[in-house]
């Protein structure tokens, strides 16, 4: 028996997600993921002063403002030869780290766990805890991360200004400087946040859980009943339980192009790809597909600098106005599991090896680099000089090109920008939600997600929270897919029959 | 118990962030305290596919009430039988708009895509994204000159990129208290509680601003008006009384310039962003709140009576010692 489900709106992800799939015999045989929107920011920066890019591009994503803002001021740092002094270095660090922390937060708590409360569930163990704690607006826990989420914003308050949509970032530095008072602050907010982690994330100190290096000390760090008791105990428990390690496989081949820059030009977690061994990451292999994309101009695929973005609404075949990003030719994913494992984490290692790719896997590093970076703040903070400068002034170059790479929450970010006339000529960017959620690529491989709900087995097609799963551990961010794309009103047209 | 539903149209998402922000009290607090009923948030919600166009088809059926419609993002002025830029639920997002704004009681436009087309309408050929009732400063926008809601007003305007939570929650607090009249939107529809400062207002520099002792680079200490593009003294808004995120910071006190993203003409009436236009020495982008012959006279004066201490730190990164009462 054939059967098509179609999914939209797709709530608790950031942006308009509409995901359709072909089901036979209650097995997923294909899938195709599109954006409904479409919003064309390199279309609207062509012809711009270079420096617009950054009131721009901050602006393409409210919650990884940051991150556009770190990969349009590199793209004009390397462009207009600018240098960026010791302090920029750390408080652009501590500025991404707080933004990936409170988009994790929000992904693991107020879209992933919120699931657990599906009917299908009703009758498992501990689920009474699960609606308890997690049911939106109400659960215990989720009053106390947006708390919690607020607080740590206040770091970006003091240091950003404002979030979303800050401009502190630029070329040359930070426009920030911070006064040891300042600093002082930031310290303290850094301390009052920890209780939220340690009592209800994971019912230990923050130290402890880093000191698990392998799946095994996971299994003995859960046999301690204030841990298991936890949210994260919870997440291990019930997550298992419910089979999130037996779906959502992704790709082996995990590329991230190196996260937290120091000034030296060493990275916190190194980049690279890892196809079972590690290679370095060379971004002239990036390049874009758009065989069914709604876009014209050329064939197979192109290295970003030479992107072309035009709209082709009549295109045969294409059903995401999102282009297929591929490196070397090859289907990756990017994520905090690909950081995690390419920055050769012990534990995310050793979970990757016995686990393998899962839904649970992946998750499951998403909430182990959250705390990673908690316990990893202070020392930025600590690195920071006040009586050095945190801006270099810079001039403005009238041809150039640049370049801009950072690791977002959702994995890589780039920005490849050509300066001619003192105007913005071309303009190109690569979110990591494109790369995870890209349509099918000019040879007909299927994006990640695409791949990762393929073979997935669906009990209740009315109810496919198998689905809902999957989907939300990628943690798309549909605003960021900004080649967006068009959704199809006649849908019904494509629908197989049931 | 009021009820409240928000859509997103083509938009980042930065106002539904900005919203979970919200601070004295958090969100769920507030919610809670003005005895609302959220049903259908994107961001938030359990409710995913069909059931919510069961909530949509019930308030557009009239089977059920609609109190607050929020609208984040621009919307695209599209045939809803054709090229669809923004879908949802089977439907333009236009058609969704204009049908359950024929229902709600209060419209709320989030945001300055929502009230005014913002970054949205800003270069996008054959598009036509506009706001609710505007399109930059042209009334009319998607939803008509005449549009009045049930309780008979007229779009509310919630400007800002993004907008400030307390300006969100405190629109619905001022209705739902029941003190809200026409007499309290501005000439953009914007609540006057709100907008009818400038940004510039409680800004730290302002000793800076006073004496014309302007920062050359950023970093600086200095005033960033004269060099550095800052529109504060044109943006209404309350933003550095109010302060942002705990109320921690703001964007000059981030050392970066306001770029006036609560204005109709926001973004393209502030070019350049980062640097100030200047005929002779004087900045095209004049105060609001001071007569402009009086600006040119004052700051000339300014500028000669300005201390040594203010002069020395307005092109320094940290904090110099000088010697008080002495004079450039």
């Amino acid at each position: 028996m054939n059967k098509t489900i179609t999914i939209s709106p797709f709530s608790r992800i950031e942006g308009d997600l509409e995901v359709k799939v072909e089901l036979e015999s209650g097995k997923i045989t294909n899938a195709y993921t599109s954006g409904i929107m479409f919003r064309g920011f390199e279309r609207i920066l062509k012809g711009r002063d270079p420096m617009d890019s950054l009131v721009f591009t901050c602006r393409i994503c409210g919650l990884c403002g940051i991150s556009h803002s770190t990969a349009s001021s590199s793209a004009l740092k390397e462009a207009y030869k600018a240098e960026m002094p010791p302090n920029a270095y750390f408080v652009r660090n501590i500025l991404l780290a707080i933004e990936n922390i409170a988009n994790h937060l929000t992904q693991i708590y107020m879209f992933f766990m919120v699931d657990f409360l599906n009917k299908k569930y009703k009758n498992e163990p501990y689920y009474d805890i699960i609606v308890r704690r997690f049911t939106p607006f109400t659960g215990e826990s989720q009053k106390k991360v947006i708390q919690v989420r607020k607080k740590i914003l206040e770091i970006m308050g003091i240091i950003g200004g404002k979030w979303p949509n800050s401009l502190v970032i630029q070329p040359g530095g930070v426009t920030k400087t911070l006064n040891l008072s300042e600093i002082g602050s930031c310290f303290g907010i850094l301390n009052e946040i920890r209780d939220f982690f340690e009592k209800t994330l994971l019912g230990c100190p923050i130290e402890s859980w880093l000191e698990n290096k392998s799946f095994n000390d996971i299994e003995k760090w859960m046999d301690d009943e204030e841990n298991a008791k936890s949210d994260l105990g919870m997440f291990i428990n019930f997550g298992s339980k419910i089979g999130l390690a037996k779906i959502g496989a992704g790709s082996e081949k995990l590329l991230s192009c190196g996260a937290y820059d120091e000034p030296d030009g060493t990275f916190w977690l190194k980049g690279g790809l890892y196809n079972g061994s590690w290679f370095p990451f060379e971004q002239i292999k990036v390049e874009e597909h758009i065989s069914y994309s709604w876009y014209k101009g050329y064939d197979g695929g192109i290295h970003p600098s030479k992107g072309i973005t035009e709209p082709d609404t009549q295109k045969e075949n294409a059903y995401s106005w999102s282009k297929s990003p591929r490196y070397n030719n090859e289907v990756i994913e990017l994520g905090p599991l690909a950081r995690m494992i390419v920055g050769n984490d012990p534990l995310a290692l050793d979970v990757f090896q016995k686990v393998g790719s899962s839904v649970f896997t992946r998750q499951l590093m998403r909430i182990h680099e959250t705390i990673k970076l908690v316990g990893k703040i202070k020392d930025w903070l600590d690195s920071i000089d006040p009586e050095s400068p945190f801006y270099i002034k810079h001039h403005k170059l009238k041809e150039c090109n640049g370049i801009g790479l950072v690791e977002a929450a959702r994995g890589m970010l780039g920005h490849w920008i050509c300066v001619k006339d003192n105007r913005i000529f071309n303009y190109q960017i690569i979110t990591p939600t494109t790369w995870n959620f890209s349509p099918r690529d000019s040879a007909g491989n299927p994006g990640v997600l695409e791949k990762s709900l393929t073979g997935l087995e669906i009990e209740d097609s009315e109810n496919p929270v198998e689905m809902y799963h999957v989907i939300r551990s990628f943690d798309p961010c549909m605003a960021c897919t900004v080649h967006a794309a068009r959704g199809t009103k006649n849908d019904a047209s494509f629908s197989l029959p049931i | 118990m009021h009820n409240l539903l928000w859509l997103k149209s083509g938009c980042c998402g930065g106002d539904s962030i900005s919203l979970l922000n919200l601070d004295q009290p958090d969100l769920y607090t507030a919610l809670k305290m003005l005895d609302i009923k959220v049903d259908w948030f994107p961001s938030l919600s359990f409710e995913s596919d069909k059931d919510v166009h069961d909530i949509l088809n019930k308030i557009v059926r009239g089977e059920k009430k609609l109190e607050f419609l929020m609208v984040e993002g621009a919307v695209c002025d599209e045939d809803d039988e054709k090229t669809n830029y923004v879908t949802f639920c089977g439907h333009s997002m236009k058609y969704w708009i204009v049908e359950l704004a024929k229902k709600s009681s209060y419209t709320i436009a989030v945001g300055t895509c929502a009230s005014f087309g913002g970054i949205m309408a800003t270069g996008s050929e054959n598009i036509n994204w506009m706001g609710l009732q505007y399109l930059m400063k042209k009334h009319g926008g998607i939803l008509g000159t005449n549009y009045r809601s049930s309780s008979g007003f007229p779009v509310i305007n919630i400007a800002g990129c993004p907008a400030h939570p307390d300006w969100i929650i405190g629109t619905l607090d001022f209705i739902t208290k029941g003190k809200f009249t026409a007499e309290n939107l501005d000439k953009y529809q914007r609540p006057d509680l709100f907008y009818s400062k400038l940004a510039h207002h409680a800004c730290p520099r302002n000793e800076y601003y006073e004496f014309k002792a302007s920062a050359e680079e950023y970093g600086q200490q200095g005033c960033l008006f004269e060099n550095l593009g800052c529109k504060a003294t044109q943006c209404e808004s309350d933003c550095n009384e109010r302060l942002w995120l705990g109320r921690t910071g703001s964007c000059t006190r981030g050392g970066f310039p306001c770029i006036s993203c609560t204005s109709p003409v926001f973004p393209d009436g502030f070019l350049p962003f980062f640097e100030t236009q200047k005929i002779e020495d004087i900045p095209t982008t004049l105060p609001l709140d001071v007569p402009k012959a009086w600006y040119v006279g004052i700051s000339g004066m300014a500028k000669l009576a300005c201390p040594k201490r203010l002069a020395v730190n307005a092109v320094s990164f940290k904090k110099v010692d000088v010697e008080e009462g002495k004079t450039e």
